[in-house]
């Protein structure tokens, strides 16, 4: 038999994850990888911690140095996939390359989104905070004192706002929503999490979004004008997909993938923030740019090219982070019946549906919070259950003793 | 490692092992009298009900998939923390279904590892555990 061609685009989290998918199941089939980048396959959500000094370089890589060469993988940096022959079985390079596969999984994630907003080619002094290069650009536009203006509240600007409180720079968040952090926590607990970081010297402007820019200045819908120094574009990202699009992949917002990361196109996956899947605790189809996601979907759809079963049905978007020492974590889906219970500095949101807990925000305490996120992606019943305990803390308390039995003094296999 | 829910006393002695075993002192009492501790084992009670739980060293353990570092590794079967790679986003503890896995003191995670720094042979909380109740065995 020959071996199987397997061809990797992306040596980020869904990339890994399908490297060590398809060597659990085929220790001799040909892996290549190609990547746009040439930093080695690094963690992207640590160059926020790079910029505050805890990660020096070594620490932004994942894997070992040896990963690849241990994998038996190829790798090819700095090449970028232009267009993919479907049919022909080849993935043709920008710089005229031609790559055959067998396999192919499409792991390009997502490109910063660049705001239509009138004066913003004028901002000369502007990067996005997406990559390790972006961090190496916003590092060397910093002087001391500088003002830096962040577009965009989600968790990349907030990170990237964590980190410049530790530089001699005065930082500025912008958001057009009516919160931060809109995409994952709530109103109260959003409000929690701007007043801590206020008062660590974070200045905020929210739900009010800028208008226009000039080449130090930008101005708000509300008349408002803020100066800066630098300005950071963070404001959400588009998927990587306009290849597979054009190859004839079925997409939404980010390429449909089934449970084993297969895309409508015979021989293609795809996984990570390029890839669109069910989110298992709304039951509808979505991206869930996230790491944990990323690695998983990846490892799922290289067990299927290496033709071992797989399937990861219990994709969930989870977040979990601590900015400037506030801790929270989120998971699930944010809609429907919820129960609030506050106390001691903390703010905790339990969403439920259907007999089963659909989601959760703690924010304050992420104490033991992967109890809940288990309790959703494992779609236990809440009926065999004792709800309050539930609510109270999360423990094992809410089980039956026969379940905890199950759960503590017998083999664990599969916590996935 | 195993906990038998029915032989589990509710004494915290689990507790107070992990975190001697954890100071690498070798009085017990100068290493934990007066002090907070911060064992990686805990013990979950409600009125007659208790129990120990710490990691449980899953087979395919989704704290070491989702960790952004790498810090999370499985070593000869034991999930284990690398303290210089973890940057404390608590993206483990989201996902941990034992809630298992906190924060220390100063910053890195903190989680069971079976002694295998520490003491020799049995994990201080089973070997200490007075009816039974944690046992280190291969099953």
């Amino acid at each position: 038999m020959t071996e199987m061609k397997y061809l990797i685009v992306g040596d980020s989290a869904a990339g890994v994850g399908c490297i060590e998918g398809i060597r659990a199941a085929d220790r001799g089939g040909e892996v290549t990888v190609v990547s746009a980048e040439a930093r080695g396959c690094y963690s992207r959500p640590l160059i926020s911690y790079r910029l505050s000094g805890k990660v020096d370089d070594a620490g932004m890589s994942f894997r070992g140095e040896d990963f690849f060469r241990e994998n038996g993988v190829t790798l090819l940096e700095g090449r970028e996939a232009v267009r993919l022959d479907p049919e022909g079985r080849s993935l043709m390079l920008k710089d005229g390359g031609v790559l055959p596969y067998d396999r192919l999984l499409w792991a390009a994630g997502s490109s910063p989104a660049v705001p239509p907003i009138p004066g913003l080619e004028r901002v000369t002094n502007r990067t996005p905070f997406h990559s390790w290069d972006d961090e190496e650009r916003l590092e060397a536009m910093l002087t001391p004192g500088a003002r830096v203006l962040i577009l965009g509240g989600g968790l990349v600007g907030i990170k990237c706002a964590e980190a410049l409180t530790k530089k001699d720079v005065r930082v500025c968040v912008a958001e057009g929503l009516p919160r931060i952090l809109a995409a994952v926590l709530d109103d109260e607990a959003a409000a929690m999490a701007q007043a801590h970081m206020e008062r660590a010297g974070v200045a905020f402007r929210v739900g009010d979004a800028v208008a226009s820019f000039d080449e130090s200045r930008a101005v708000f819908r509300s008349g408002a004008e803020e100066k800066f120094g630098v300005l950071v574009l963070a404001a959400g990202v588009r998927p990587n997909i306009s290849v597979l699009k054009t190859a004839g992949a079925a997409c939404s917002r980010g390429v449909l993938i089934d449970a084993a990361g297969r895309t409508s196109l015979p021989g293609v996956w795809a996984a990570g923030d390029c890839a669109e899947g069910t989110d298992c605790s709304t039951g509808k189809s979505a991206v869930m740019a996230l790491w944990p996601n990323a690695r998983l979907q990846g490892e799922a759809a290289g067990r299927s090219m290496a033709g071992a079963e797989a399937g990861f049905s219990d994709a969930i978007p989870v977040n979990a982070t601590s900015v400037l020492g506030f801790p929270f974590a989120t998971a699930g889906a944010q809609e429907g019946e919820s129960r609030v219970l506050r106390g001691r500095g903390a703010y905790k949101r339990l969403f439920y549906g259907g007999g089963r807990l659909t989601g959760y925000i703690m924010a304050g305490d992420a104490a033991k919070a992967g109890i809940y996120t288990a309790l959703i992606r494992r779609r236990e019943p809440l009926d065999g259950l004792d709800l309050s305990l539930v609510c109270a803390e999360p423990s094992l308390l809410a089980f039956t003793a026969q379940r905890r039995d199950e759960l503590l003094n017998h083999v664990e296999t599969e916590a996935v | 490692m195993y906990v038998n829910e029915k032989w589990c006393l509710g004494c915290h002695l689990c507790e107070y092992n992990c975190a001697f075993a954890e100071s690498g002192l070798s009085d017990m009492v100068k290493a934990l009298k007066g002090r907070a501790i911060r064992p990686r084992i805990r013990v979950e009670e409600r009125g007659n009900v208790h129990y120990a739980v710490s990691c449980r060293h899953c087979g395919d353990p989704v704290c070491v998939k989702g960790c952004l570092t790498g810090a999370l590794a499985v070593k000869d079967g034991a999930v284990t923390v690398d303290r210089k790679r973890c940057v404390g986003c608590l993206t483990c503890v989201a996902l941990c279904p034992y809630g298992a896995i906190s924060p220390s003191e100063d910053g890195p995670m903190q989680k069971c590892e079976l002694c295998l720094e520490t003491a020799a042979g049995t994990p201080a909380c089973a070997a200490g555990c007075p009816n039974g109740a944690i046992v280190y065995e291969e099953r």
